[in-house]
């Protein structure tokens, strides 16, 4: 836009916005994703936006509870180290955290896929009372009142006017965008460096033994399935029944993904295994039967010690440290300094 | 050489020029202040809550069709997909998108206006919740804006209406007795289609200046008793999705038995 023009515009009283597009691209070798910034046109001032929400504490009651308190970079974007992560008033999540990235390509979220689409998630730990434990209304009055949202989000949305609606599609131009697929594994696949002969031989068997659910190259079906754990008589946690009302959907879970398996250690729904070697060792020797036990698990999978050795070489190939490490992702207010797990951050 | 005067400079050129513009403008302000002295005719909803034959509010003592006492403190439902249906209106073809959330704590939108059919009518469509394709849209706003509560955060989806409040029968905590109730997927599917005839006859076309009114009463008794038997001692709560909430949606629509029709300042 000319500065003449602007100049009119700003005479009206209107003042000029200018989006900078920011397309999303799509890695060559993933399929077209679910989520296409449809209603929601990313742009860099959205993006951005988004960014700064994510890492601030406004969205919880005491402050203390950015969405980052519990989805870290360096874990990427799972709860480094936790079962289940910690929210307001010293209380306990229901279920261990997700690790984010590639949620364009999800549809459903949670691991019960509770949610629908990925505009609405926020919505989910924001007023949960053990989480943010947060009101939506709250949220508002706290952004109005904030010296520089409005600007932002007259920059993000052409005015000033902050509503549930825009701090979602805000977030969601963020959180969309948070790709991981610049591992060890994607540029094997690209043909710019070769597997290890342990790799090459993890990777062999993962395809015989992990493909059918963990699929490339997302390594999930987005499939819901009961692997045998153990109910949890504590947390009583019968996961996609609880969203279904199914009694068919007993005990089942999404099909996590197993990029950056090695940097969102505990496992399972309710991270109850502490390491890789521990969830492997579950599907070789301690898959419980029940009515819902999926069909391909019915004599577990047998995974001898070698096989293991071979299996976890190959999941270190889907660690992307320069998804952990982007300068994009990071909280904007840290000046491009990138944390790290270490005896403070936790 | 005399210097002749450009045509831009003559006079009359600029004076036929100024004449233009004004009566451009005049023309303009003319037609918007024609259009705004004649709206298009409106009809205008409102729903009247009543219990045992009279009115019902909020915030006050009751007696169920089981005797049991019970007071409301909340209570909203969605409305959308309105149409009106008469013998010139060939079945339902005045339709009109978009929902309205029916919040009885909040009068403003207990009556909704909405642009007339321009025919006479004698009956009346509406679905009380929201469709499955409007329920995974992502952020909305509007009446469809997380805000106003009646958005399941863990399961996506919005209530078709909320009912909650008090009640000695129950056992829950402080006596609370609560029916969020939703679902847009079969089997449990809590969206509700009604039609409902004029119990006044044929409505007559609304003129320019009287809008209709159609008063819609909702009568509460059945919501306790035609379908499932709702007893607040044995099921003061129902805020999941399922079969329960299906059946307690069945109950709720047939709590709109029909409408009247009279001009809207008649009375």
């Amino acid at each position: 836009m000319n500065t003449k023009f602007r100049f009119i515009l700003a005479g009206f009283g209107i003042v000029a916005v200018t989006f900078t597009p920011f397309p999303f691209v799509v890695p060559k070798n993933f399929p077209p994703p679910v989520y296409r910034f449809q209603n929601n046109p990313r742009t860099k001032q959205g993006f951005e936006l988004g960014r700064k929400l994510f890492y601030d504490g406004k969205l919880s009651r005491d402050g203390n509870f950015p969405c980052s308190s519990c989805h870290q970079q360096f874990a990427a974007f799972a709860t480094f180290e936790h079962r289940l992560s910690h929210g307001f008033n010293n209380q306990f999540s229901y279920r261990n955290a997700p690790p984010l990235f590639n949620l364009a390509w999800s549809g459903e979220l949670h691991w019960d896929g509770g949610i629908s689409h990925i505009e609405v998630q926020p919505l989910a730990p924001l007023l949960d009372p053990h989480e943010m434990a947060e009101e939506l209304g709250s949220v508002i009055v706290k952004l109005k009142k904030d010296k520089t949202y409005p600007g932002l989000f007259r920059q993000a949305f052409g005015t000033s006017d902050i509503n549930s609606q825009r701090i979602l599609k805000a977030l969601a131009q963020f959180t969309a965008s948070l790709v991981s697929a610049d591992a060890k594994y994607d540029k094997m696949k690209r043909g710019q460096l070769r597997f290890s002969p342990y790799e090459e031989k993890g990777y062999v068997l993962f395809k015989e033994k992990c493909a059918r659910c963990h699929q490339e190259p997302l390594f999930t079906d987005f499939s819901y399935r009961n692997t045998g754990m153990e109910l949890d008589t504590t947390l009583r946690d019968y996961g996609r029944m609880r969203i279904t009302g199914k009694k068919e959907d007993s005990l089942k879970f999404r099909v996590p993904s197993l990029r950056n398996i090695f940097l969102s250690f505990p496992y399972g729904h309710d991270g109850r295994f502490a390491t890789l070697s521990d969830v492997l060792e579950h599907y070789n020797t301690g898959v419980i039967s029940s009515p819902t036990l999926d069909s391909g698990l019915r004599k577990g999978i047998s995974i001898s010690d070698d096989d293991r050795f071979y299996l976890i070489s190959f999941l270190a190939t889907l660690t992307d440290s320069s998804f952990t490490r982007n300068p994009l992702y990071a909280d904007p207010s840290a000046d491009g300094r990138i944390f790290e797990p270490g005896p403070d951050i936790h | 050489m005399i210097k002749l005067p450009r045509l831009k400079d003559c006079f009359t050129y600029r004076l036929w020029r100024r004449i233009k513009i004004y009566s451009a403008l005049l023309l303009f302000f003319f037609a918007t202040s024609f259009h705004s002295q004649h709206p298009a005719p409106r009809v205008i909803l409102r729903f009247l809550p009543r219990l045992h034959g009279q009115p019902f509010s909020l915030g006050k003592n009751y007696q169920n069709p089981f005797g049991e006492t019970f007071r409301l403190d909340k209570f909203k439902f969605y409305l959308g997909r309105v149409s009106f249906e008469g013998a010139q209106l060939l079945h339902t073809t005045h339709k009109r998108s978009g929902y309205f959330l029916i919040d009885f704590s909040d009068s403003l939108t207990t009556q909704i206006v909405l642009e007339s059919p321009g025919e006479s009518f004698s009956a009346l469509g509406f679905q009380i919740g929201i469709d499955s394709t409007d329920q995974v849209r992502g952020a909305q706003t509007g009446a469809l804006d997380p805000i106003h509560g009646m958005f399941w955060t863990w399961n996506s989806g919005y209530q078709s209406f909320k009912l909650e409040g008090s009640s000695p029968e129950s056992g829950e905590p402080a006596h609370m007795m609560a029916y969020h109730i939703g679902g847009y997927r079969s089997p449990f599917k809590a969206i509700r289609q009604l039609r409902l005839n004029s119990s006044s006859g044929k409505g007559p076309v609304a003129g320019h200046d009287i809008p209709e009114l159609i008063e819609i009463p909702l009568e509460l008794d059945s919501f306790f008793t035609s379908r499932l038997q709702i007893r607040i001692r044995q099921m003061p709560a129902v805020m999941t999705i399922g079969d329960t909430a299906r059946m307690i949606s069945e109950n709720f629509a047939t709590c709109f038995t029909g409408f009247t029709i009279r001009r809207a300042y008649e009375h």
